[in-house]
């Protein structure tokens, strides 16, 4: 098997470049209102793509298994990789055959459709374990750039498909797919009554409540691993950091004592928490062993410093302080320092997000009154302003930092924005009732 | 009593430092109109959380702590004479302006009432709710009510009001008394509400 990545530099045939149709425009529309659960949300395009994508036809996989109803996998796969942006999926309808292998494909039948890649496949074996086959194909090169077999399970055909979908993206754009992934966020419902906190896969789908309260809830955070939600809960009054096993529901809270506590933060180990903890009407940073024991105050400053974010190697913290004028983010040692500015352009710049193996971080900026999610280099301090607010806030990276996840204050709407790096992409996804806030984008899971 | 009449002459320092820690910078911050003072959603909650596991479905063993909602306002806040009251029939809530904790001057008399009522019921214990309209980050907003809350927390007290009656806490951005995106309803939600205890 030969893998390569058919992005990567390789020159394109001049015919091929003047043949191919403009880019996919996709309009403020409802994209997919899926058959699904009543509670599930809606998805729809706010800014369509800036980039050119990657026209792919991902062809239906032949359904060999003798019993049960045929589970569309293809569907999802076409699905995931067109909410990126990055790639524009050739109707069904379109498609004159459905091979089910690269040994089947007539290449010079997708030339002609201007399609670079051809996702195939087929499922056999039982209807309650059936194995998922399929195929990557390079229609220009002429070579199969990626195959696959994939046990899967009655339970798990989503997920299969969103793994399948990884797959693709990774070999098509060089970074680890993020479909496979979690998102947790908070779920207002109307009048305020009950707010709820909730798991969801990663498009949005299978939306599972995890807490439910008629007291708010507040800055949900994954563990490292993906098996623990940190997050606030006024429950007792005011407010305090719990942790809770996602499977299980199993809880705690992490700082039982009257001062208030919010905004945690793990540390990569998923060993500590940093939490924003209010004593005397002051908000420090301080670091909190998950397992217990005493808090250690990390910042001594008398304005407000909270919403922390360790780096990545877990060195560093940094933080949100209004100790000059108007919030800026600060950074300084885990084991604490002097803390150094980080944030210069404009007068207000917080909620600092790092995105994954990069030199980048995610702020919530402010001018003129509009609140908007910022794209800050770290090493030369540029910040690139991504959403138009203008009440956005509350920025998450996925795990593979090519997409970031809010809460979105939009003029079409409030929800939960997706915004993809690499297209310009933005999506927003809202419920059928109340409103969703505070997103946060989980781990790598498999 | 000696306690209240050294209260009465120190008022005037106290409210010059309690007012000292406005920062009007430059322009004399001109209030916009207090919303009325009658407490929004004034049901009692409730409260309580319950957790499930994501991957069993099973409902965990939730703790149910119940939480005792704001009590009605009841008249504007004055004697029939036009006195500031003090105390549950007073004036409940304390507006603020964006992104501020400085107590607006307007409040002075209002905060007086109340600093002398808890003086002369020093059994009575209050609330104080400090709020942040939407606009900023949630936890940023939540520091910004415990500002505000711990604002009129430092009046009270300079006013007569015993530490032990007073008990601030913050609920930032997410219990608003107003809904809607514009400045009529910040102006409502940014706020610190003064919630008597019942004994």
């Amino acid at each position: 098997m030969k893998l390569r990545n058919i992005l990567g530099g390789r020159a394109s045939p001049p015919s091929r470049r003047t043949r191919r149709p403009p880019p996919q425009v996709l309009c403020l529309a409802v994209l997919a209102l899926l058959p699904l659960a009543a509670s599930a949300q809606l998805d729809i395009v706010i800014t369509r793509s800036t980039q050119r994508a990657i026209p792919i036809a991902v062809v239906p996989f032949e359904w060999r298994v003798t019993l049960g109803l045929p589970y569309d996998f293809a569907e999802i796969v076409e699905a995931d990789l067109a909410r990126t942006g990055q790639f524009a999926p050739m109707g069904r309808e379109t498609m004159i055959t459905r091979p089910t292998s690269f040994s089947e494909m007539r290449l010079t039948n997708w030339r002609i459709m201007d399609v670079e890649a051809v996702l195939v496949g087929h499922v056999s074996g039982s209807e309650a374990n059936p194995t998922v086959e399929f195929e990557l194909v390079d229609v220009y090169a002429g070579e199969s750039l990626l195959v696959y077999r994939l046990q899967s399970s009655r339970d798990a055909f989503r997920a299969t498909a969103h793994r399948i979908a990884d797959l693709v993206y990774e070999q098509l754009t060089g970074a680890r797919g993020m479909f496979s992934t979690r998102l947790a966020y908070v779920q207002v419902t109307p009048g305020r009554e009950e707010f709820r906190l909730i798991v969801a896969d990663a498009d949005g789908q299978n939306p599972i409540v995890v807490l439910r309260s008629t007291d708010p809830i507040m800055s949900p955070s994954w563990s490292p691993d993906g098996a623990w939600l940190a997050y606030v809960s006024f429950e007792a009054g005011h407010a305090e950091v719990f942790v809770q096993e996602v499977a299980t529901g199993q809880r705690r809270p992490l700082s039982p004592d009257r001062n208030s506590a919010s905004a945690p933060a793990w540390s990569p180990d998923g060993r500590f928490l940093a939490v924003a903890r209010n004593v005397n009407a002051n908000s420090d940073i301080y670091i909190y062993p998950v397992d217990g024991g005493s808090p250690q105050r990390l910042t001594r400053h008398s304005a407000t410093e909270t919403e922390p974010e360790f780096s990545p190697d877990g060195d560093r913290v940094y933080f949100t302080s209004d100790r000059g004028i108007g919030p800026q983010v600060y950074v300084m040692p885990s084991r604490g320092g002097r803390a150094q500015r980080v944030s210069f352009t404009g007068s207000y710049n917080a909620r600092p997000r790092l995105q994954p193996d990069r030199n980048q971080m995610a702020v919530v900026h402010q001018q003129d009154g509009r609140f908007r999610i910022g794209l800050m280099d770290l090493r030369d301090e540029s910040l690139r302003l991504l959403t138009d607010g203008p009440l956005d806030e509350s920025p998450s990276f996925a795990p593979n930092g090519r997409a970031l996840i809010f809460g979105a204050g939009t003029t079409a709407g409030r929800g939960l924005g997706v915004y993809f790096i690499d297209s310009g992409v933005m999506r927003l996804l809202r419920a059928p009732e109340g409103i969703l806030r505070e997103p946060a984008w989980g781990p790598h899971e498999n | 009593m000696n306690f209240r009449k050294n209260t009465k002459a120190c008022l005037p320092i106290l409210l010059a430092v309690v007012l000292a820690a406005c920062e009007t910078s430059g322009t004399a911050a001109q209030p916009e109109p207090g919303p009325d003072p009658a407490g929004p959603d004034a049901a009692t909650a409730a409260g309580g959380a319950t957790a499930a596991g994501a991957g069993s479905g099973a409902i965990a063993s939730g703790t149910v702590i119940n939480r005792e909602g704001p009590p009605v306002a009841a008249e504007p806040g004055r004697s029939a004479s036009g006195d500031w009251i003090g105390g549950p029939q007073g004036t409940l809530v304390i507006y603020f302006d964006y992104d501020r904790s400085s107590i607006r001057e307007e409040y002075s008399q209002v905060l007086q009432a109340h600093g002398a009522w808890l003086a002369a019921n020093q059994g009575q214990a209050v609330r104080l709710e400090g709020h942040a309209d939407e606009r900023g980050t949630p936890e940023y907003n939540l520091a910004l009510g415990s500002r505000r809350a711990n604002a009129v927390t430092q009046a009270l007290t300079a006013l007569g009001a015993g530490s032990a009656q007073l008990n601030a806490v913050s609920f930032g951005e997410e219990r608003p008394a107003a809904e809607g995106a514009d400045e009529i309803a910040w102006s409502q939600n940014r706020r610190v509400e003064l919630v008597y205890e019942t004994n």
